[in-house]
């Protein structure tokens, strides 16, 4: 029988290497799965575009009603791209919460351990391919719908690069988060309440369908301190901004919150593996 | 323990055992105070400390009922469980220590678990699996076409898993656990739910495999066909015991203490029907008989010369029971810490 053995270990860099070969390759599959299910992804589509559609009429009646060109400096164009951007990322998500829950409940988790590779990576991979094919999809809808009802804006290339890259990693805090929801299903009977409040929570306080801005002070003095308005409300704010004045700070909360969020992850993940216990026979 | 060394001995278990903790849910605890009072807890012994080694190149059936502990050993040995006590390793590697050396030495199939993508086809799988197990692209690329050709799956590849029939698939999930060249080969119950013809392709791919290729098979299975047909030693386990350990002759010379000895005589018996204790004798046509022997009454030996000198005898054959009911026999057996063989 030829031997076809792994290449084995090669330190740090070469485990990191292969983690991300793992990833990618979990990426590319995971890609073509999405392929076969196009109908649903477009079906998306459309309940958003309904949304979206009810939204802007909402804000019309909005501005018509203060009789403002613009609300917290936005106009009504930059309120409908707003609701665009804000709405892909929250569309976008992959309630892969459940799969880790039912993973753990039926015991499969311990079979998908004994994978080389990681389980961790394994989900990463497909997440992302889920994840940004529907980014993409929603951006895409959403971007004809605010066309023909608002028009254009102007948006540099720079903020809209710099925007785009703060959602990809606002996409990766959010995987972390739910990453730790979902392992919680080793301690809590159903993770799916947990999984609810999270995702309601992150889009009043993450500006989903009114900007940060137009928070009353308090509220808006809390949402900016949580990491959702990072998530949400941020890489939108920054795609519509002419400048980068509030990048630093964007990242900042990004990357703090994703190395907190993060390490209790990998805390609870240690935690978790030690209490896979065995189930049939 | 040192990790990562070659030895003839594939598997080798000393005192390994697991112990869980569970609700102890005859103590009642009502209304409120449920919402601080921690419910006590029992442990409970899913595997009491086991001994036993298997060689490289055996091929070892690995039985018994519901809850015996077949499934948490297989899941020690494959890194998955941290035992409670005792050691073991495969393949020279401590399991839950050293598991992604040990998981480019192992393959596992589980009958009720694919690891094929659903809607993908399975080369997309094979290719996935190359990514993960960390293979050369070409070498991996020239293995797959060879199990591709062993395993007949010309045809089957490109088509979704979804649309494959179960033998089809798991002949697919066989050959992509081989995919990385394993020498061991931990199977629990591949052939659940396959027709008879599925059922016999699979055994005797993995009986090949085992014997051609020398790869170590380490099987579990409440199919009597797959322990016969695909293992030549049976490690039977109970209550979280190992009871009996040998090869699947003894097993089902020993385990159940009974033979039946068939006669087909030259003519008929007019006689009274032959009464010895511990024999059930049965007339199947006036030429043929049939006696159930219980040896731990009776040595067949002793029924046998009371028969020829009564019957004129033209045929007879000695037959083991069939490995049916020896399983059943054991299934159904009360707990036994003793080793049989």
């Amino acid at each position: 029988m030829t031997s076809v053995r792994g290449r084995g270990g090669r330190g740090v860099v070469g485990i990191a290497a292969y983690r991300m070969r793992v990833i990618q390759a979990y990426f590319v599959v995971h890609l073509r799965d999405q392929m076969a299910y196009l109908g649903e992804v477009a079906l998306g589509g459309i309940i958003l575009a309904v949304l979206l559609f009810v939204l802007t009429q909402l804000w019309q009646a909005t501005f018509r009603f203060q009789g403002a060109d613009t609300l917290g400096g936005y106009t009504l164009a930059q309120v409908i791209w707003y609701l665009v951007l804000t709405e892909a990322f929250i569309t976008s998500r992959v309630a892969f919460a459940r799969k880790i829950d039912t993973d753990v409940r039926t015991g499969d988790l311990a079979y998908a351990l004994v994978r080389p590779g990681g389980y961790v990576s394994a989900h990463f991979g497909a997440y992302l391919a889920e994840r940004l094919v529907r980014f993409a999809f929603a951006l895409l809808v959403g971007g004809v719908f605010a066309l023909l009802s608002v028009g254009p804006i102007p948006v540099g290339p720079v903020p809209l690069l710099v925007g785009l890259a703060a959602s990809l990693v606002a996409m990766l805090l959010d995987f972390v988060m739910v990453l730790g929801i979902g392992l919680g299903a080793f301690w809590i009977e159903d993770t799916s309440s947990i999984y609810l409040i999270y995702t309601r929570v992150s889009m009043i306080l993450g500006g989903l369908l009114i900007p940060i801005d137009l928070f009353p002070d308090t509220v808006g003095a809390i949402a900016r301190a949580l990491p959702f308005a990072a998530m949400i409300h941020g890489p939108a704010r920054l795609v519509l901004s002419s400048g980068l004045a509030d990048v630093s700070g964007l990242f900042t909360m990004l990357g703090g919150s994703l190395a907190l969020a993060g390490g209790l992850v990998w805390w609870e993940y240690g935690v978790a593996r030690r209490r896979v216990t065995a189930q049939g026979g | 323990m040192a990790t990562g060394m070659r030895s003839e001995i594939a598997v080798s278990l000393q005192g390994l055992s697991r112990t869980f903790e569970r609700p102890d849910l005859g103590v009642p605890i009502r209304g409120l105070r449920r919402l601080w009072t921690r419910r006590p807890t029992v442990e409970a012994v899913a595997l009491h400390p086991t001994t036993f080694h298997v060689n490289a190149g055996e091929s070892v059936a690995f039985i018994g009922p519901n809850g015996a502990g077949k499934s948490t050993t297989i899941k020690i040995l494959t890194g998955i469980l941290h035992p409670t006590a005792g050691m073991a390793t495969v393949r020279g590697h401590v399991p839950w220590l050293d598991r992604d050396a040990l998981s480019r030495e192992i393959a596992t199939v589980f009958g009720q678990k694919s690891q094929l993508w659903y809607h993908l086809p399975a080369r997309d799988s094979f290719t996935l699996l190359t990514r993960i197990h960390d293979l050369d692209a070409d070498l991996a690329r020239r293995r797959a076409a060879a199990l591709c050709e062993r395993f007949g799956l010309d045809g089957l590849l490109d088509r979704p898993v979804r649309t494959l029939s179960l033998g089809e698939r798991m002949r697919c999930e066989v050959a992509a656990a081989l995919l990385h060249s394993p020498r061991i080969l931990f199977l629990d119950e591949p052939t659940i739910g396959l027709d008879v013809i599925a059922r016999q392709e699979l055994r005797s791919i993995i009986r090949e495999l085992n014997q051609r290729d020398g790869v170590t098979v380490f099987l579990t299975s409440h199919d009597a066909g797959d322990v016969e047909r695909v293992c030549d030693r049976a490690i039977v386990i109970h209550t979280g015991r190992v009871v009996f350990d040998g090869s699947i002759e003894t097993l089902r010379r020993d385990f159940v203490r009974r033979k039946t000895i068939s006669l087909e005589l030259s003519s008929p018996f007019t006689g009274e029907s032959p009464i010895m204790s511990g024999v059930v004798s049965t007339q199947l046509t006036p030429m043929r008989w049939q006696f159930q022997v219980d040896t731990t009454v009776v040595p067949a030996e002793t029924v046998l010369a009371g028969l020829i000198g009564r019957m004129q005898i033209a045929d007879l054959t000695i037959t083991d029971p069939p490995m049916e009911d020896v399983i059943a026999a054991i299934y159904g057996q009360a707990s036994s810490s003793e080793v049989v063989s």
